[in-house]
């Protein structure tokens, strides 16, 4: 776990990606290394809200298309392309969710790597630990869930989140304290 | 977590959270990633089919931001057009007075006749000489009524039909030396008309600062009314400021007259038989007596149809003659350029276009108004369906 958030680290911040480069279309370079680093976050966000991975990929893929379109209108001083960016996803997917009119269900996983590696390596708390994490984020509310995702799949700090959800810094940092607490509770309840 | 986040956690500590949240995060399929990398660094390049059939017919979709403005300068455009074509309420344009019944334009043209310019005389005439005509002064009562300014040449009186009584007024004005010598050109006109002056006034100042004015009273035979208006219009030396024509049928009382006299007359008729026939002396007496009355009212009747026909056949028109006051003479300087002239030009198109600016804000922010808010309630709209989405995704 620990060599795979390691590995996610190669990824740069938008506003370092075009230093000491000459760029010929600059909002491309900008867009290009906005998607280099939000690209599986953004997946794993829109994944938490539609719990469907056909339709992750979907979202996922039309948000990037749509901000690539868009990166001219987009204005730093109304917040970092990172958040404006998950708030295109998160209208894209609000609007799947919308559309399909019917409640997606989580699906089983069909593969995980890194369960196959930990049951190789024999490490079944592990294991037993991540199904309990992924039974409490699924007991979550959506909201909840969201915010969750928001915070921890894509990395955005409070003023960001205020700008995606569209509520204040202050209330975002009430929400998130209680989604996490409804989390953990989860998490240590007893089975 | 984001790389090279340095965010705090916001005063809380979440790092349990945010290892157990990774550890159980999805990551996409590599499959997936490629084609998505390979769509990125073709710039999301439209499927050929998709690029065939998504052809607009407008080249680019407006931002939504615009919509707003957008339909404010549509409605802005309609408003301009509106105005400029003079669709304006209240406003009598030339094509919706065309439509009017001809009775409407009258009095279209009556209220337009408070506008046409008046000059009262002096109340302090230096010098004057006064001939009068004895003769019926009966007024009439207009059942239609004109007026013209001097810009109208030529008046066409309102023409009943049946029995009419027509009269007419005429203002005119002319310089101070000069209105005495208009006042014999309107008895010329009157004499070539076979009219007759009924009553005159004339005034003539001494000095050259105004204050010189003549009214006449003519009788002019009906026939040739319209020749003397048409004459007392063209003067040499004076100008039409107001003029008024107006008749009224007189065909009821005329045909009344007329039937009370043959009433009268088949009286006296019948009475000079019975006379015939009578023979005692008190017969005879009343009789008489009746056949008296009878050609006192034969007499009278006579009278008032005689005097109803000469006024039909001789109309009265009053003309006042005026003295206008020296203006003076306006230099001609449309052939030559000057600084004054070319600012005062740019201000008045500045000032015009203001005004036409003006009003077309004045439709369009209103129209801009309730576009942005259907807009803004649109979105507002949407955003909540959305919201509801997510909350029924359970």
């Amino acid at each position: 776990m620990t060599k795979r958030i390691a590995l996610r680290s190669t990824g740069v911040r938008l506003g370092l990606a075009t230093g000491g480069e000459q760029v010929t279309d600059q909002s491309w370079e900008r867009f290009e290394a906005l998607y280099r680093s939000s690209r599986d976050d953004l997946y794993a966000y829109v994944l938490t809200l539609l719990r469907d991975r056909a339709a992750a990929e979907d979202v996922t893929a039309l948000a990037f298309e749509r901000a690539y379109r868009r990166r001219r209108t987009f204005d730093r001083h109304r917040g970092e392309e990172r958040g404006w960016l998950f708030g295109i996803a998160r209208n894209a997917a609000l609007d799947e969710l919308r559309r399909r009119r019917r409640t997606a269900t989580l699906l089983v996983d069909p593969e995980d790597v890194s369960d196959a590696e930990l049951v190789n390596d024999n490490d079944e708390d592990l294991i037993v630990r991540r199904a309990t994490v992924r039974e409490a984020l699924n007991a979550l509310a959506p909201r909840d869930r969201e915010l969750i995702a928001l915070k921890f799949h894509a990395g955005l700090t409070n003023t960001e989140l205020a700008a995606v959800l569209g509520v204040s810094e202050s209330n975002v940092g009430t929400m998130l304290h209680r989604a996490v607490q409804k989390l953990r509770r989860a998490v240590n309840a007893p089975v | 977590m984001r790389p090279f986040d340095d965010t705090p956690m916001e005063d809380e500590d979440y790092g349990d959270v945010a290892l157990q949240i990774a550890a159980v995060r999805e990551w996409p399929r590599e499959e997936f990633t490629r084609e998505l990398d390979a769509r990125v660094q073709q710039r999301f390049a439209a499927p050929p089919a998709r690029a065939a059939s998504g052809r607009r017919m407008f080249p680019a979709r407006l931002p939504r931001w615009a919509a707003g403005p957008a339909v404010a300068v549509v409605a802005g455009g309609v408003a301009a057009v509106v105005v400029l074509t003079g669709g304006a309420p209240g406003q009598l344009n030339l094509t919706g007075r065309q439509k009017l019944p001809v009775l409407a334009q009258h009095a279209a043209q009556n209220g337009l006749a408070t506008f046409a310019p008046k000059s009262e005389p002096s109340p302090t005439p230096r010098a004057s000489a006064s001939v009068n005509a004895p003769g019926a002064a009966g007024g009439t009562a207009a059942t239609s009524k004109t007026a013209a300014n001097p810009a109208v040449s030529a008046l066409a009186p309102v023409t009943l039909a049946g029995r009419q009584i027509q009269s007419a007024q005429i203002s005119l004005t002319a310089s101070n030396q000069r209105v005495s010598q208009v006042a014999s050109e309107v008895m010329g006109v009157v004499s070539a008309e076979h009219g007759s002056v009924r009553d005159s006034h004339i005034t003539q100042a001494a000095s050259n600062a105004g204050g010189s004015y003549a009214t006449l009273s003519l009788s002019i035979p009906t026939p040739n009314l319209q020749d003397a208006m048409t004459q007392l219009s063209r003067l040499r030396y004076a100008s039409v400021s107001s003029r008024t024509d107006a008749s009224q049928n007189v065909s009821n009382q005329y045909n009344n007259d007329r039937r009370q006299l043959a009433d009268a007359r088949a009286l006296r008729s019948s009475l000079l038989k019975q006379l015939q026939s009578a023979y005692t002396q008190a017969a005879i007496d009343s009789i008489k007596a009746q056949l008296k009355l009878a050609e006192q009212q034969i007499t009278s009747w006579e009278n008032t149809l005689s005097s109803l026909q000469h006024r039909i056949g001789y109309s009265t028109v009053e003309v006042q003659i005026n003295a206008s006051f020296p203006v003076p003479v306006p230099i001609d300087h449309s052939s030559t350029f000057t600084l004054a002239r070319a600012g005062h030009d740019a201000l008045r198109v500045l000032v015009v276009s203001a005004g036409v600016a003006l009003i077309g804000l004045a439709a369009a922010v209103p129209a801009g108004l309730v576009a942005a808010l259907l807009v803004w309630l649109w979105v507002w709209l949407r955003q909540r369906r959305r919201e509801h989405a997510l909350d029924t995704s359970e």
